[in-house]
């Protein structure tokens, strides 16, 4: 009884490797893009390489492919400057990385290279993360006291000012008021006597 | 012929003996039943007011689209109505603090019914800015969640501020009457007795409350000038820290306050010609009153025209975009028969008139002054509503309907229910309390006052 | 004994979990007979504010029976937390805008408005007599140095890390001085329930969108550059929507906005194209520039319906 469901189980399994295995053992031509960033006189330099495995299983680069190259940003893709980045004969399309991108804190930006729409190669894409970025100074005016700001960030004259005119008025009307008990005391006290 | 026949013979009055003085100035000043009249003015105020509070429960119920107020004219006849009273409280400060520094000595009978029309204006100012707020119950957000940057947390400081202390002008030289109440109303009703003993706390005339009272009325005095000129300033600072056309001006502290002080003054001689003719009070209440009063009216009005010249001749000259525009809308457009004729009947007018001597009678003081009351309800209505229909983005794109701005039945009722309130919390007051400080009289006119020294009541 | 009693419980377990499920979809289909689309008229008339400001009757039976405002998905994206590390910033391209109006549709239905009362505005501008008209497109400016977070007495309208300037529904005391404050006339009121009444067909037509705030009435409403939208990297709707590329959103830290086709440096896109802010002079700090309608893509026209009285 309990080798039954394991047995059900194999079975499953190997039922949907052999529909997959077509894709994995394919011996059509895989085409690959790698994205190497390296560092060239103080310039960075992106370096995308396309290659695919022909018939016989090598692996040859492909010439003429139309390559763009992106750097990731919140909502979208910033292109990097390169008219036409196209492969050359070695299957290598190079541009240079501007040098004013912002990146994150410390100065990170993520490299996207892509193949867009490729007849023979469809879609291709690569992602490297680089410190090529200006690293981002995050200047927070929300911490710092101003009129727009919280109740606990008004600014420190504003907040002197108003308590001290308020603790010298409501200072008097208290000891008016304390006046007003001492009246009645000494009525009860005339009365008395 | 005795010696006292023919002094009376001769026309020349015979001094009365101090207990009998006193006793007609107790007869003359001690507050008194209601009269028919009274009734029929307290069952109308009564009828107003509970208009405008079914008028206020419909607006809690639907909220505030009961109202003629829209996304552009998000301040309406609530915040102008509000104004008005704050305007009006300034009155206690102008004749129980300035008039009391400067020793002028004719005010002591107004000082009781400026401070009434104080306290009762700013308690309603208080509730009639509740009304406009779209969560009332929220109220309590200010005192919790408060920003001290906020011009409204200002206005919420400075009116509490304000009201206390009015109070306490108001109590303070009370305590001598209180008890002179409390021994002399014939025919008054036990409990009544017990809360007039109670609020007297122990008064007995000795010299050490004497001394306190008067020193305690001083310190007040200093202390409520400076508090007024800020609560009306501060309010003023409600447009005054905002962009808008017609509020974006340096001017509105002074002229706010010059504006207070004038309607004050209006609101105090108003009411002292009503009660002096109800009452009967002409012997405390003379020609001289009127006449000084409106003296002080005319120079307070002058002063008022002065700012109005500034506020408007100044923007006028420039003519600045969306500036000149709102004030071409106000001296030529759909408001121009409004602002003329607030400006003419509620500014010049008074100041011609009150310039002669013949002017200052009572009756066309009154009259004048009633002008000035109902001009200044509608100034500040010209203040609040026609900027809000000019803002910087043209209102091409919006609505007709939002384009005017005309009160609903629901504003109109809420707003005089809440004038009806004041005007019933004046009128109760003036029914327990004597409106003339006895004790004051008394002393002025060297009266000795006998408070039964052993006097205790359980 | 093991074995059989596995066995058994299997059994069980396959019978319970058939039953379960018939009668789950009996019951499904049992509730949706019972829910009807066809509701009669009652003949009661309840009145609705119309968006011209006035107020008609409607027949009751077109209102959604259980309540006026619609069930909106509420986002649990807390209003007073920002997007971290990021500085939201918009530009409007108004040589592109042609008053096509989807981003007020699509702001409107993102937020459960009716249409004409969208958190954005498209404003007939002409700032001269003689010079010439063009639409302008205003949403909430979230300027840098508010003007209306000043005035707020109760910290319900806030700035946050991330730029946005957000408003808390539930701390809102409604006393609108924000909204005198604001020189834009950014912000609208929720002045009662009548104001989102909206008939059972436009309910029909507004699918789930998470990610609308609050309505509150008695509260004050605006434009908040969509920040559930924002967290997870996806553009406002009147961006996403405008179908002529006039708005650019973006990252101001990132020095990139992107209005959903082209993504471009900001700091190029104002250099080059002669970005300004509305009404800089008085110093708030608007973090919306706008591109000057020069080279324009389509001829200034009027708006095609007149505002009915």
């Amino acid at each position: 009884m309990k080798i039954n469901p394991m047995k059900y189980l194999f079975m499953f399994i190997a039922a949907l490797s052999m529909l997959f295995a077509q894709n994995i053992f394919a011996e059509e031509a895989s085409p690959k893009i790698d994205l190497n960033l390296s560092q060239k006189d103080s310039v960075g330099e992106v370096k995308v390489v396309i290659t695919k495995t022909d018939a016989e299983g090598k692996i040859i680069p492909v010439p003429k492919v139309e390559v763009k190259v992106y750097v990731q940003r919140t909502f979208s893709l910033l292109p990097v400057e390169g008219d036409n980045l196209t492969t050359d004969e070695e299957g290598i399309a190079t541009v240079e990385f501007p040098k004013d991108i912002p990146g994150d804190a410390d100065g990170n930006v993520t490299v996207i290279a892509k193949v867009e729409d490729n007849d023979e190669l469809g879609e291709l894409e690569a992602s490297k993360v680089a410190k090529w970025g200006v690293p981002v100074i995050e200047n927070q005016i929300v911490m710092r006291r101003a009129l727009w700001g919280a109740a606990a960030n008004a600014p420190l004259p504003l907040v002197l000012v108003v308590c001290s005119i308020l603790a010298g008025v409501w200072g008097i009307i208290i000891y008016i008021v304390y006046q007003l008990f001492k009246i009645k005391k000494i009525g009860v006290y005339e009365t008395k006597n | 012929m005795t010696y006292k026949e023919t002094l009376l013979k001769s026309g020349v009055e015979i001094p009365k003996p101090a207990d009998e003085k006193m006793k007609g100035l107790l007869k003359d000043l001690l507050p008194k039943n209601f009269s028919l009249s009274g009734k029929i003015w307290v069952g109308f105020l009564l009828a107003i007011a509970l208009t405008g509070l079914y008028a206020y429960t419909l607006q809690l119920r639907h909220g505030l689209v009961v109202t003629a107020m829209r996304d552009f004219t998000s301040w309406g006849i609530y915040i102008s109505n509000f104004v008005f009273f704050v305007a009006i409280s300034l009155v206690g400060s102008l004749v129980s603090a300035v008039l009391k520094l400067s020793n002028v000595q004719w005010r002591t009978p107004l000082t009781r019914l400026s401070e009434i029309i104080a306290v009762s204006a700013i308690t309603f100012a208080s509730i009639i800015i509740i009304v406009d707020m779209g969560r009332p119950e929220r109220f309590w957000h200010l005192f919790v969640y408060g920003r001290i940057q906020s011009p409204i947390i200002w206005d919420v400081i400075v009116i509490s501020t304000y009201f206390v202390i009015s109070l306490l002008l108001l109590y303070l030289p009370l305590l001598p009457d209180l008890a002179l109440c409390r021994d002399n109303i014939s025919g008054m009703k036990k409990w009544k007795k017990k809360i007039y003993n109670i609020l007297a706390l122990n008064w007995q005339g000795t010299h050490k409350q004497y001394r306190i009272i008067n020193r305690s009325m001083k310190i007040l005095a200093v202390l409520i000038i400076p508090l007024a000129l800020g609560i009306h300033t501060v309010t003023s600072w409600l447009f005054a820290t905002t962009f808008r056309a017609g509020w974006d001006s340096t001017n509105f502290g002074p002229y706010f306050v010059s504006g207070a002080f004038m309607v004050g003054c209006a609101g105090v001689i108003a009411l002292m010609y009503i009660l002096r003719n109800h009452y009967k009070l002409d012997k405390y209440i003379t020609q001289r009153h009127f006449d000084n009063m409106g003296r002080l009216l005319v120079l307070l009005s002058l002063i008022y025209l002065y700012f109005n010249i500034n506020e408007y001749l100044i923007t006028g000259y420039k003519m600045k975009t969306v500036e000149g525009e709102h004030l071409m809308d106000l001296f030529t457009g759909s408001y121009a028969p409004m602002f003329w004729l607030v400006q003419i009947f509620g500014m010049i007018v008074p100041i011609i008139v009150l310039v002669f001597k013949k002017g200052r009678k009572p009756v066309p003081l009154f009259i004048v002054s009633l002008f000035v009351i109902v001009g200044a309800w509608f100034k500040r209505f010209l203040i609040v509503s026609p900027t809000l229909l000019h803002p910087f983005i043209p209102l091409n794109t919006v609505p007709q309907a939002w384009q005017h701005y005309f009160p609903t039945w629901q504003e109109w009722a809420i707003t005089c229910g809440s004038l009806a309130g004041a005007l019933l919390m004046v009128t109760f007051l003036i029914r327990v309390l004597p409106i003339i400080p006895i004790w004051e009289v008394a002393e002025e006119e060297g009266i000795q006052m006998q408070i039964p020294s052993k006097h205790h009541f359980n | 004994m093991r074995y059989v009693e596995s066995n058994e419980s299997r059994r069980k377990f396959i019978k319970a979990g058939i039953i379960t499920g018939v009668v789950a979809a009996t019951g499904l289909g049992v509730f949706e007979a019972l829910s009807d689309d066809k509701i009669p008229k009652t003949g009661e008339k309840i009145k609705l504010l119309s968006p011209e400001g006035k107020i008609v009757e409607v027949d009751s039976s077109l209102i959604n029976p259980n309540t006026n405002i619609p069930d909106i998905p509420l986002s649990s994206h807390n209003v007073r937390e920002g997007v971290p590390g990021k500085k939201f910033v918009m530009v409007i391209d108004l040589s592109k805008c042609k008053n096509a109006g989807k981003c007020r549709k699509a702001c409107s239905k993102m937020h459960y408005l009716p249409e004409e009362r969208s958190f954005i505005k498209i404003d007939r501008m002409q700032d001269s007599e003689k010079t010439a008209p063009y639409w302008m497109p205003t949403p909430c400016f979230h300027c840098d140095n508010p003007p209306c977070v000043k005035v707020c007495p109760v910290s319900a309208t806030f700035k946050l890390t991330d730029g946005i300037v957000g408003i808390d529904n539930e701390r809102c005391i409604g006393c609108r001085f924000c909204m005198v404050a604001c020189p834009y006339s950014a912000r609208v009121f929720n002045w009662g329930e009548e104001m989102y009444a909206l008939d059972a067909e436009r309910q029909k037509q507004m699918k789930g969108h998470e990610g609308c705030s609050s309505h509150k009435v008695g509260t004050v409403e605006k434009c908040d550059f969509c920040p559930s939208h924002a967290a997870k990297g996806k553009l406002p709707d009147c961006v996403t929507a405008c179908p002529n590329g006039v708005f650019y959103f973006g990252d101001e830290n990132e020095d990139t906005v992107t209005n959903g086709d082209e993504t471009v440096r900001l700091s190029a896109l104002i250099r080059d194209k002669a970005g300004y802010r509305y009404l800089e002079e008085l110093g708030t700090k608007p973090r919306v520039y706008y591109l000057p309608p020069a080279n324009r893509q389509f001829p200034f026209t009027e708006a095609k319906e007149e505002k009915k009285n």
